[in-house]
């Protein structure tokens, strides 16, 4: 792999009232995108026992965020898509399209470029491209005439994310450029959301005395 | 048991047996002979003094929307038989004076802390409820009628507060079961009507008893995402089921909405009379288990007991864990053990059982 390359900051939302600023513009909010991501991580953590297959901790993370930012977005006028095989969600005036992907260790960390974890297939490879073809103009467009056109020309962002250790990282970001191997490596725009701490795994033990009164019964003389 | 069965098998018209209910016609030495196996009392029982049985507006009773009323009637019979167990042992023994404060005043969570820092408790957890209870001098029963479909009632009868708990569901569930029948006793002391809202006010007590919100402050920060096995570990410090502590964080604001409901999910494997790691050594009276010890070491053998009482040693039994075991040379002593025969009918005939 490529040595870690430094971001460039004019690119990067980091501080957390822009963030939420910048996430309402898109039509989002962060509870939203936070609760989706714990949604994933309660429900991994529910089939990460030894006797699952070792991928579906991973697999169910991906199902059940990407659900839930349904859940939580279809109400809000946003619609499920599945075009090419590649599930997203995408806002109602085909403004943006979320696609939940893996990042690398350098995910959700605002000084660095992350790239995505794994090499990416022909459809991500086709939106990122449609991503630079696009004008860089994401905010929701108030219109009545909405084109209705689920899969060309709507701008595709990945919500990237990377655990690592205790704490999953992640961030929200509008990719640009694909290595020859594979990898998305450029972002037009990233916005790092705060990061989540998981829970334990050794859950804590009170220390208090449990009472256990004696109960006194005494015979009649 | 119907009228129609009970004559079908004593060999009695349903006349006849409605004019032995009315008082109309008193049945003979040998009509109560036959009466007696099929309803499983000893004929003794048929000539002692009516007993007092609890009137059902004053008892609390857990998973009243589930009854029948048969179910309910057999239930308060059994505490009538629970009463004169007492009143006996009362006669014997000297027991704690009920300390069961009237909280009515106060909403049930509120309530629940109160009674703590009566009892000097704090918010400690509790090791074993059925003990702290009868330290406080409320007078605890295991429930005679192996109905499922009964968890627990609870009522005051004479000055002294009572709690039928049924013994045949989790530890887990009977613990929260008596602390939900402590809410009715100091909550609704005064026979408040029944209805959903005493229900909900009574769970509202139980869980915030046996998991005071500082207790689980205290080692609990806001999960994320916890494993099944995060739950399992938890629950351990209040001694309750994970439902109970899942609801309990998911209302305090600690357990994401989708985790609760992923974790209602996986527990929906285990099914509703399971529960997952479960406490395996039940609660039982202390009372009992010291009065019924005691009786042993001075000779009074449970069957006596059961013989001053008119009552089969097996229905005492069930009112009492199934505590003060009866030494070898007891097992045959006792008239009042059923026979085989009687075993086999009360298979077919108890409709509770």
């Amino acid at each position: 792999m490529s040595m870690v390359q430094r971001r460039n900051e004019a690119l990067v939302v980091a501080e957390p009232l822009s963030v939420q600023r910048r996430l309402q513009a898109l039509g989002l909010t962060m509870e939203i995108v936070l609760n989706a991501l714990e949604a994933g991580i309660g429900a991994a953590a529910l089939h990460s026992t030894v006797n699952y297959p070792r991928n579906y901790g991973g697999t169910t993370f991906w199902a059940e965020v990407t659900r839930w930012l349904r859940e939580y977005l279809v109400p809000l006028g946003w619609h499920r898509d599945e075009t090419g095989g590649q599930p997203s969600v995408v806002r109602g005036d085909n403004g943006m399209a979320i696609v939940v992907v893996r990042g690398n260790e350098q995910t959700g960390d605002p000084r660095f470029l992350p790239t995505t974890e794994y090499k990416r297939g022909p459809v991500t490879i086709e939106r990122v491209s449609r991503n630079v073809r696009l004008p860089f103009d994401d905010e929701p467009v108030e219109t009545e005439a909405v084109e209705v056109d689920t899969s060309d020309g709507v701008p595709t962002w990945l919500l990237l994310h990377h655990r690592r250790g205790e704490e999953l990282r992640s961030e929200l970001s509008f990719p640009i450029a694909i290595s020859k191997s594979g990898f998305v490596e450029e972002w037009g725009e990233t916005i790092i959301l705060p990061t989540i701490v998981l829970d334990p795994r050794n859950m804590p033990m009170l220390d208090d005395e449990p009472v256990n009164p004696d109960v006194d019964v005494r015979r009649r003389a | 048991m119907t009228k129609v069965l009970l004559g079908q098998r004593a060999g009695f018209s349903v006349k006849t047996l409605g004019d032995y209910e009315s008082g109309r016609a008193t049945p003979t030495e040998d009509g109560i002979g036959s009466i007696a196996p099929v309803l499983r009392f000893p004929v003794s029982f048929f000539y002692r003094p009516e007993l007092e049985e609890p009137p059902s507006e004053s008892v609390s009773f857990r998973s009243l929307s589930r009854m029948t009323a048969a179910q309910r009637d057999a239930a308060l019979a059994a505490g009538a038989l629970a009463f004169e167990l007492s009143q006996w042992i009362q006669k014997h023994f000297e027991l704690t004076v009920p300390n069961v404060p009237d909280l009515s005043a106060y909403q049930p969570t509120e309530a629940a802390l109160v009674l703590r820092n009566h009892w000097r408790i704090g918010v400690r957890p509790i090791g074993n409820i059925v003990h702290l209870m009868e330290s406080q001098g409320v007078r605890v029963f295991s429930l005679a009628e192996r109905s499922h479909q009964v968890d627990a009632y609870s009522l005051w009868y004479h000055g002294a507060p009572f709690v039928f708990l049924n013994t045949t569901k989790t530890v887990e569930h009977s613990r929260m079961d008596a602390a939900h029948e402590l809410g009715h006793l100091v909550l609704h002391q005064h026979g408040a009507v029944r209805s959903r809202d005493v229900e909900n006010d009574a769970k509202a007590f139980g869980a915030a008893f046996l998991m005071p919100a500082e207790s689980i402050r205290s080692i609990v920060p806001r999960l994320t995402g916890p494993s099944f096995s995060n739950m399992v570990q938890l629950k351990k410090n209040w001694g309750v089921s994970v439902a109970a502590l899942a609801m309990r964080l998911n209302k305090m604001g600690l357990l994401p909405d989708h985790s609760y409901r992923g974790i209602c999910i996986e527990l929906s494997k285990y099914g509703r009379t399971r529960e997952p790691h479960a406490i395996v050594e039940r609660e039982k009276s202390a009372v009992l288990g010291k009065v019924f010890g005691m009786l042993r070491e001075s000779g009074t053998t449970k069957a006596d007991v059961a013989k001053q009482l008119d009552l089969y040693t097996e229905d005492l039994d069930a009112l009492i864990f199934g505590l003060g075991q009866m030494m070898a040379s007891e097992g045959s002593s006792g008239q009042v053990r059923p026979s085989a025969d009687a075993e086999q009918r009360r298979r077919q005939f108890r409709v509770y059982s």
